[in-house]
């Protein structure tokens, strides 16, 4: 039986402490790394600024384009633009706050023992679809704030007023209550993510699998919130790093086969799956 | 060179076969039937073979056995698998137009074997009839004994055959049957007899088949005596078949081999 | 005049299976390579088939086919039979039935229905039968004269698709289950189930780590009648029994042995061995090979896969069940048949075998399909592979005995 291990333990510390330090720690920084641009959705809570997210850099682009934040905000793009190239979606596992509140959800249904809602498969071909048209409204900027779904609930988890725009707060609702029944399943239509998700191609962050090893046992599938079917039904590759993958590492950890699937960064071999013999 | 002498015997179903091996040469061979006592019978063919080479008992320096009934001879010193003889046999027995041989088919009193080789004659895969005895030199003398002629006569008269008979049963049994109405609708003897060849290399080739090799196709024991057979089986695998030097002992002859090798390594 | 005779049947029925099993488990024991004990898993088989007792006191649910999940059964307190036939006794009564080129495991198992000589096999509150193969889907028909059947339907193919409708069917499995026994499936009652089994999962995985070993301190025939006795057996009971024998492994010294020539290591693929019918493993072993695993369905490949739910709600962990019994079965009966070749690939790097046994049940279609492929493989590999057809019956034993022994004189050589 499934034990949770070293990796899920790190990671579950590691979102709670950005989801705090996003949410509540931004205030005491200051505004002295005001230019680190996280590429993670959490909205920009201090006015004074500090470390936060980059949606609120691209989103309201008219504010400081060609205005007195020219120069910091530029630089954080490119610190942005540097993260997600190297690293790809490894924040939205380790770092991203809303993420960390799915997760949350969902694990009080997995320990209220619900079942899960697994989305049909006729339907989930719309979700890469349904991403792509967030992106374009992401990058446009266009009111996408106001009916941005991570907003109505990040603000009041930091204590903060929200708006009240009735559509965004259905949004958010429907959200936060189709996380409950299947994990993270924001990140699947996240614009952030989609945007780093280009570059997990290329990432330091790689997802290895050997195929022989593999005997198909579906465990991976299962576990993956992201209900990425190559890292069960690949075989010839080893590369399986996929354009929605997290680096969540719930496959490697529950992989019952040796060596099956591992996970390297910059090339060095950080975890590799193992048959749990107690 | 040493001058010992090796023997292999090969204890077959229907018969008990020897061989006297000295450098890789053969120096005499002795066959009985098998009969209900195969030590005596073994130890009658040692003496014989003795005797032929005019040398005394203590020359031979190792008695290797094969066969079916191989771990009942006493005066063994050790036994190995028909199969693995069978394979060493053909290093001495292949005739000279066949290079680089690939495959042994082997027609015994109630087995047939095919023996895939490799390069360097190891065995590489086998097959054996596992079903029946269709296939088989017991095959042969069934219907011979019905046509009224004997096993070592079918090869020559199969081969005067010019429109032989088509034998569709399997099975040994059946096909005396067959073979029986055949008689009494008054056909040639030598056209049931060609066509028992045919029906006999056809069910074998089944098996060659399937291993396709390069090198060249070799047939040993009893059956590849038979003239007529040996014609059937190059029709049906449509390439050349080649009669190994003593097809009958090819076993015994490979038995001897691993002996000497065996004796060599001990030394 | 008739139920006379019936009962004389009986009487010579039950003789026969005792000497066929009787004969088969005194050859266990000559194949050891050290002095451990197994007296615990032989007592098991040997109380089940030779004194024809029951020693179980709790209600059975039987099973056949590696696919049907015994957790259900387990979780509401039923002990799970996995009843499929390996006896020729048992297959003789079944050609009653069962037409004679039919697979001898489907006709052993109706036969033993029919022949109801074994206590052991009596009084079950129904049996479970996946349609894995046509064999079991006509077997269930028979079956259904002498014992309530729940058959489930095992899909064509493993993609997703097929895993979804399979999710459906154990859901109403369960259905049927509760309304048979009576009582409700939660989640807390399968999720114990699942550890229990998961035990004995974890304990026949490390069985068979000693015996791929280099050094193997037990025999291939002796592991698989170790798997065996698991049929018949309560699943927790059974763990603790294998966890002794692992501790006992860890520590036994193997027998001395005269042999100069090192033992070709071989695998034994293709269609089920389960016991009495180990003619195969036994012959390997005292003509000088040694087992270095099984793909048999019954023994290697039956507690080989891990149940691994996401969640522990009912509905996470039927998933995992299907997951488990169907995703990665090996099973030649899928359109899907890479799963086979990179299982064997991966049995042969760890184990470094020498040979492939490709052991095929005479009438056992899907299997003889694999084989043409799987020399394809071995070829590509450099492994050799003997194809080796035969029955439960002992009536060829000999020719058996030519085939074995001349493929291990050919892998000692090469």
């Amino acid at each position: 039986m499934m034990k949770r291990k070293g990796i899920t333990i790190f990671r579950w510390a590691a979102l709670m402490v950005s989801f705090i330090f996003l949410l509540y720690g931004a205030n005491f920084m200051g505004s002295k790394i005001n230019w680190v641009k996280l590429p993670v959705f959490s909205c920009a809570l201090s006015p004074s600024g500090g470390v936060d997210s980059i949606c609120k850099t691209i989103v309201d682009v008219e504010e400081w384009f060609l205005g007195i934040n020219m120069i910091p905000s530029l630089i954080g793009i490119g610190v942005f633009l540097l993260l997600i190239i190297l690293f790809g979606r490894l924040f939205c596992g380790y770092v991203c706050p809303f993420g960390f509140v799915q997760e949350l959800l969902s694990s009080v249904r997995k320990k209220l023992r619900l079942p899960s809602f697994k989305i049909p498969l006729k339907v989930k071909p719309y979700f890469t679809t349904v991403k792509w048209i967030m992106v374009i409204g992401f990058l446009l900027g266009i009111g996408y704030c106001d009916l941005c779904p991570v907003r109505y609930v990040m603000l009041p988890l930091a204590g903060m007023v929200s708006g009240s725009d009735f559509i965004g707060i259905f949004l958010a609702a429907l959200i936060l209550g189709l996380a409950f029944f299947n994990e993270r399943i924001f990140c699947r239509i996240c614009p952030i993510g989609a945007l780093a998700g280009i570059f997990n191609s290329r990432s330091l962050a790689r997802i290895k699998k050997k195929g022989v090893a593999c005997t198909h046992c579906r465990a991976c599938l299962e576990v993956c919130p992201m209900e990425i079917k190559e890292i069960y039904e690949e075989r010839e590759k080893t590369d399986l790093t996929k354009q929605e993958c997290i680096y969540c590492m719930k496959c490697i950890e529950i992989c019952p086969e040796e060596t099956a699937l591992s996970f390297e960064l910059c090339k060095k071999n950080i975890l590799v799956s193992k048959r749990h013999r107690r | 060179m040493s001058e010992k002498y090796y023997v292999g015997f090969d204890a077959g179903s229907t018969y008990v076969k020897s061989a006297l091996i000295k450098n890789n040469e053969v120096v005499a061979t002795g066959v009985m039937a098998t009969g209900i006592d195969n030590v005596k019978t073994s130890e009658l063919l040692l003496e014989s073979l003795i005797e032929q080479a005019s040398i005394t008992r203590e020359d031979i320096a190792y008695i290797n056995a094969t066969g079916y009934s191989r771990r009942s001879l006493d005066l063994a010193d050790d036994t190995i698998s028909e199969i693995t003889a069978h394979a060493y046999g053909i290093r001495l027995t292949a005739p000279k137009e066949a290079s680089n041989i690939g495959l042994i088919i082997d027609i015994g009193g109630q087995d047939s074997k095919i023996i895939c080789l490799d390069e360097n004659y190891q065995v590489k895969n086998f097959t054996m009839n596992d079903k029946c005895a269709a296939g088989t030199g017991k095959f042969i003398e069934v219907i011979a004994q019905i046509l009224e002629t004997t096993i070592d006569k079918v090869g020559e008269l199969s081969l005067c055959s010019t429109a032989p008979c088509p034998i569709n049963s399997l099975c040994v049994v059946f096909a005396q049957t067959e073979v029986v109405s055949l008689v009494a609708q008054k056909k040639d003897r030598n056209d049931i007899l060609a066509g028992m060849h045919i029906s006999m290399a056809k069910r074998v080739s089944k098996m060659a088949r399937k291993y396709k090799t390069k090198g060249s196709i070799v047939m040993t024991g009893g059956g590849a005596l038979n003239e007529g057979l040996r014609v059937s089986f190059e029709d049906e695998l449509m390439t050349d078949v080649y009669r190994a030097c003593h097809p009958q002992f090819n076993g015994a002859i490979g038995a001897a081999i691993i002996g000497q090798l065996q004796y060599n390594k001990e030394l | 005049m008739s139920e006379i005779y019936e009962e004389r049947q009986r009487e010579r029925y039950k003789r026969n299976v005792v000497k066929m099993a009787g004969s088969s488990l005194s050859q266990i024991d000559e194949t050891a390579v050290s002095p451990v004990d197994i007296s615990y898993f032989i007592g098991r088989l040997e109380s089940i088939f030779v004194g024809l007792e029951d020693k179980e006191n709790n209600a059975k649910i039987g099973m056949y086919c590696a696919m049907a999940p015994e957790e259900f059964v387990y979780a509401l307190g039923f002990t799970p039979l996995k009843l499929c036939g390996n006896h020729p006794t048992a297959t003789l009564a079944g050609e009653d039935h069962a037409p004679r080129d039919s697979c001898p495991v489907v006709k052993a198992s109706v036969g033993f229905q029919s022949m109801n000589i074994i206590p052991m096999f009596d009084n079950l509150k129904a049996v479970i039968i996946p349609g894995s193969c046509d064999g079991k889907k006509k077997a269930a028909e028979i079956l259904s004269q002498y014992v309530p059947i729940i058959p489930i339907p095992i899909y064509m193919s493993k993609d997703d698709d097929g895993f979804e409708l399979l999710v459906e069917t154990y859901y109403g499995l369960i259905a049927t289950l509760e309304h048979i026994t009576g009582r409700k499936m939660t989640a807390s009652r399968l999720k114990k189930a699942c550890v229990e089994i998961s035990r004995a999962s974890k304990e026949a995985y490390k069985l068979y780590e000693y015996l791929k070993s280099d050094k193997a301190v037990i025999s291939g025939t002796q592991v698989m009648s170790v798997m065996s006795s698991y049929a018949y057996d309560d699943p927790g009971r059974w763990a603790t029994e294998v966890k002794k024998l692992n501790k006992a492994l860890a520590k036994v010294q193997p027998n001395s042995s005269k042999r100069k020539r090192k033992k070709p290591r071989i695998i034994i693929a293709g269609s089920p061995i389960g016991f009495p019918h180990f003619k195969i493993p036994y012959l390997l072993e005292t003509l000088g090979a040694q087992i270095v695993t099984d793909e048999s369905c019954l023994a290697g490949r039956l507690l080989y896969d891990p149940v691994l739910p996401d969640n522990y709600s009912l509905d996470g962990m039927v998933r995992a069940l299907a997951a488990r019994y169907v995703a990665p079965c090996t099973c030649p009966t899928f359109i899907e048949m890479e799963d086979r070749f990179c299982r064997l690939e991966q049995e042969k790097d760890i184990t470094n075998a020498d040979g492939i046994i490709y052991h095929v049940l005479r009438g056992c279609i899907p299997y003889d399909f694999e084989l043409l492929y799987i020399e394809k493989w071995a070829e590509k590999h450099g492994i050799p592979v003997l194809r080796v057809e035969t029955d439960f019956s002992t009536e060829d034993y000999e020719p058996l005995k030519i085939r074995l022994e001349a493929f291990i004189e050919m892998l000692e050589r090469r």
